[in-house]
């Protein structure tokens, strides 16, 4: 199974996968989500703090994933949801994370839409429930 | 030491179903709600009860500073396995706490709240967050399944500068066969299906432990400015309050089942939130929690300061999602 | 650094072959590379061999595919190596031959690729086409490849304007391309109205707007410039070409309206080569999705971003137009079996740069100068080749 995510693997990144830590460069300052070795912004390769990012940003791009179209560890939630949407988020901090939108999903989808964060059930894997983030859009701050 | 709530949370799912669609698609209705919450297919007691910490948290609070765990639910995730670990992680709490994980019946939110109230009071540590979550589940075709919902709530015990104290406690046990029930291995809950009979139980062991409670703090029902009774379902709870001489002014405001249905352990504490969104300081809050089986914990509290949270009538009342039957199978998995 | 040339090249169609194996695949291509020079070629004068391919033959791993399927040929011998680098495996084996050439390794070396897609159920094709994305957060926000390039498409279409029918209209060139390709999967033309109504795949996306999945090979024989004429009169050079790799998930990217890989591969391809993008007579590019063929407009400096939405609006880049792109029909018609496709899209232009389209129809007259342009997953890495005829 190719792309198949071990739970050592998964697990491993929990602290963003749960709650959005990132890092921040000591050097220039850029804050990092997903962790990586090096900075994107001035190549430091230590001096990291962890950071706890908000979990607040815009909807910067989206796409919603028709139900056949989904990858197998989806295919499930596919056929109960139909379709579901996927949005590429700007969070406050500046990283841009990929994650699904929850219900209630807006009728149409709008790039800038405020969101936020919320843990939910990714997928179901070897029995073991992957949970992590999604996004909903918040009402009522358009 | 007066120890008491600190800061609390709730949450609800987006999603919900009313009455009728029961009614258009099975001829009726097996429980007296206008529409419940519904848990979307993505959550589940876990996400919800770390909604209503998140919730919690908000209020300016470390979580560094939560010394002691315990969470409520009927309807954890898993069976076994602990949940402490994901909580810790899921809202970045210190990992040296002590934690217990109650959900025997639907009284695991009393002994969650107890257990956390004992601890802090003894010392131990500086706070204490106490998640309550549920969304149970039985056969659709099984008429206690109509009732069934999903909500959360979340509480911050501590010494400093609370909301609430809690003033004291009682809790009974007693046999009581056939009333809501779970065999191991079965993720449904149901009942024998004589009402009379459990509604009896219900009223009865209630009545016992409130009248047990006033005694013990030498107060009449009219001391109390809020009386929560725990809504296994929708006209029991004001039944047994108006035995006991509560009136509808004290108990109407933590009624919430007419919105929600039947939100298991959450209930009772999602009953006290709605109660703390309006209580000023001074008034005394009395909550009883129901578990089948059975038993009752019940406890009281003193209001020492306005909550100041965004109520949960009105999170209750906002932009939610209704379903038709059909979807609310397939978001429950029962399709 | 020698200069290098293409002797030969040669390619299975595209599509769907139950009765074609991997071996079986590499063989057909391989033969029509070896028959295709036009003094002849004894198959071992072949001395170094790249191959591309992502998926191993079946889905799952295996290991030594490249002296596998060389030993296929008869050629057990001659040093092989695997190429990955998703839908770009193609491309850079085409790269590496180029460079064992260039560099001195050895005069004649084979770049092919080769893909069976078809022998999986689509399941399983999910599972191992989802690694060439940022598996860990990408696929597991339950994002599908098409879903990448569908965030890619709404984005666009918010900063430039671009609309639903304009991102239809290049799945419409490209089928009208590919009707006359007789290698091509899919060769019937189809309308704007057939893209807008197709079944939904991604938002904006319906399945028209998406390559297929396909099986297929590709071989392209490469000849140091001292020894060409031994085995042809008609060389086509390799006068530029260039690689760029970015970050895999779009979320680490600045701008995901932009490859960053194809415009570092396609400066370093033009510079040496020493032209403009305006002395580009053909391009083959990577249009896995519709919006991918936009992007490569910019990225390959057809036109200023936002601004290549007339390019399409005004038919150029149609056979007969000012620069048609992807006449062989392109990974949308012509089918994309992923290791196969960058040296596919260096077969056609060989082949059109030769004038040898075979159906005339759609060889494009008194072409000189042609590209190719290949990418692996959703811009994390890319490819640009630039070729002369010459003689
Ligand atoms: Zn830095």
């Amino acid at each position: 199974m190719g792309a198949h995510i071990s739970i050592p693997m998964y697990q491993r990144a929990v602290k963003q996968r749960y709650r959005l830590v990132g890092l921040k460069c000591s050097n220039c300052g850029q804050i990092i989500f997903p962790p990586k070795a090096g900075c994107k912004s001035c190549g430091a390769l230590d001096n990291f703090t962890e950071v706890q990012l908000s979990g607040r940003g815009k909807i910067y791009s989206y796409t919603v994933i028709a139900g056949a179209g989904a990858p197998p560890e989806f295919s499930e939630e596919a056929a109960y949801r139909g379709a579901y949407p996927v949005v590429l988020v700007e969070l406050e901090e500046g990283p841009r994370i990929i994650a699904q939108l929850t219900e209630p999903v807006p009728a149409e989808i709008k790039i800038g839409m405020p969101v936020e964060m919320v843990l939910r059930q990714i997928y179901t894997e070897e029995d073991v429930i992957r949970y992590g983030y999604k996004f909903k859009v918040l009402e009522g701050e358009k | 030491m007066e120890v008491g709530i600190v800061s609390y949370g709730t949450y609800f799912p987006g999603l919900g179903i009313t009455r009728s669609e029961y009614q258009k698609a099975l001829g009726n209705c097996g429980a007296n709600f206008s529409e419940k919450t519904v848990a979307d297919f993505d959550e589940d007691s876990l996400t919800m009860g770390i909604a209503a910490a998140r919730d919690a948290l908000f209020e300016g609070i470390n979580p560094e500073e939560i010394s002691f765990l315990t969470w409520a639910s009927t309807s954890p995730p898993y069976s076994e396995k602990l949940l402490s670990g994901s909580i810790a992680e899921m809202l970045g709490l210190k990992k040296n706490l002590f934690s217990a994980e109650y959900g025997q019946s639907t009284r695991a939110g009393g002994e969650a709240f107890l257990t956390a109230v004992s601890l802090v009071k003894g010392g131990f540590g500086q706070k204490a967050l106490v998640i309550v979550a549920d969304a149970p589940r039985a056969n659709v075709k099984d008429p206690i399944e109509h009732g069934l919902a999903a909500g959360s709530a979340a509480f911050i015990l501590g010494t400093e500068n609370p909301l609430a104290v809690v003033d004291n406690f009682v809790a009974l046990v007693q046999e009581n066969l056939g009333e809501r029930f779970r065999k191991a291995g079965s993720g449904e809950i149901k009942d024998i299906g004589v009402k009379t009979f459990t509604g009896e139980a219900y009223q009865k062991l209630i009545a016992k432990a409130v009248t047990e409670l006033l005694e013990k703090e030498n107060l009449k029902p009219a001391d109390y400015n809020y009386a929560v009774f725990h809504e296994i379902e929708s006209r029991l709870p004001l039944k047994a309050g108006k035995k006991l001489g509560f009136t509808d002014e004290q108990m109407l405001p933590g009624l919430l089942y007419e919105n929600t249905g039947d939100t298991g352990a959450a209930s009772p504490f999602l009953s006290l939130a709605a109660v703390l969104d309006r209580a000023k300081p001074g008034e005394k809050v009395i909550v009883t929690t129901y578990g089948s089986g059975a038993g009752v914990i019940a406890f009281s509290l003193t209001v020492k300061k306005p909550a100041n949270r965004v109520p949960v009538r009105e999170k209750l009342a906002s932009g939610k999602k209704y379903l038709n039957f059909i979807q609310y199978l397939r978001v429950k998995r029962y399709l | 650094m020698r200069r290098v040339a293409i002797i030969g090249a040669g390619q299975t169609p595209y599509g769907d072959f139950p009765e074609l194996g991997v071996k079986e695949l590499f063989a057909m291509a391989f033969k029509e590379a070896i028959e295709s020079v036009d003094k002849g070629i004894a198959p071992h004068e072949i001395q170094q061999a790249f191959i591309g391919s992502l998926s191993a033959g079946s889905g799952f791993q295996l290991g030594q595919l490249a002296p596998l399927l060389m030993g296929h040929v008869g050629l057990p011998n001659v040093p092989a190596v695997r190429v990955e680098n998703a839908c770009a495996s193609g491309g850079f084996a085409l790269y590496n031959a180029i460079n064992a050439v260039a560099s001195g390794q050895c005069d004649v070396a084979l770049a092919a690729g080769v893909e069976k897609m078809r022998d999986v159920s689509s399941t399983k094709a999910k599972y191992w086409l989802g690694i060439s994305g940022d598996t860990e957060f990408e696929r597991l926000a339950g994002l599908t490849f098409a879903g990448i390039y569908a965030i890619i498409a709404r984005r666009y279409m918010e900063e430039y304007g671009l609309t639903r029918e304009q991102l239809a209209k290049v799945a419409v060139k490209n089928h009208y391309h590919g009707k006359m390709n007789p290698k091509a999967q899919f060769r019937q033309e189809i309308t704007v109205e057939t893209v807008l109504k197709g079944a939904p795949v991604a938002d904006p996306f319906t399945v028209w707007d998406c390559s297929p999945t396909s099986d297929g090979a590709a071989v392209v024989l490469l000849c140091s410039e001292d020894r060409v004429k031994e085995f042809t009169d008609h060389p086509v050079f390799i006068i530029g070409y260039g690689i760029g790799s970015d970050y895999l998930a779009l979320q680490d990217r600045d701008s995901i309206t932009s490859f960053k890989a194809t415009r570092q591969a396609s400066t370093r391809a033009y510079r040496m080569a020493g032209i403009t993008p305006k002395e580009i007579d053909f391009a083959e590019v990577h249009d896995c999705f519709t919006i991918a063929e936009i992007l490569a407009y910019g990225d390959l400096g057809f036109g200023e971003k936002g601004e290549v939405i007339r390019l399409l609006e005004e038919g150029e880049t149609y056979l007969g137009g000012r620069l048609p792109v992807n006449v062989s029909g392109g990974l949308k018609s012509k089918g994309h079996p992923i290791g196969a496709t960058g040296c596919g899209q260096a077969y056609e232009v060989f082949n059109q740069l030769l004038g040898r389209a075979k159906n005339p129809e759609r060889q494009i007259k008194n072409a000189e100068v042609g590209l190719s342009h290949n990418v692996g997953g959703s811009g994390g890495t890319a490819a640009v080749f630039i070729y002369r005829r010459e003689g």
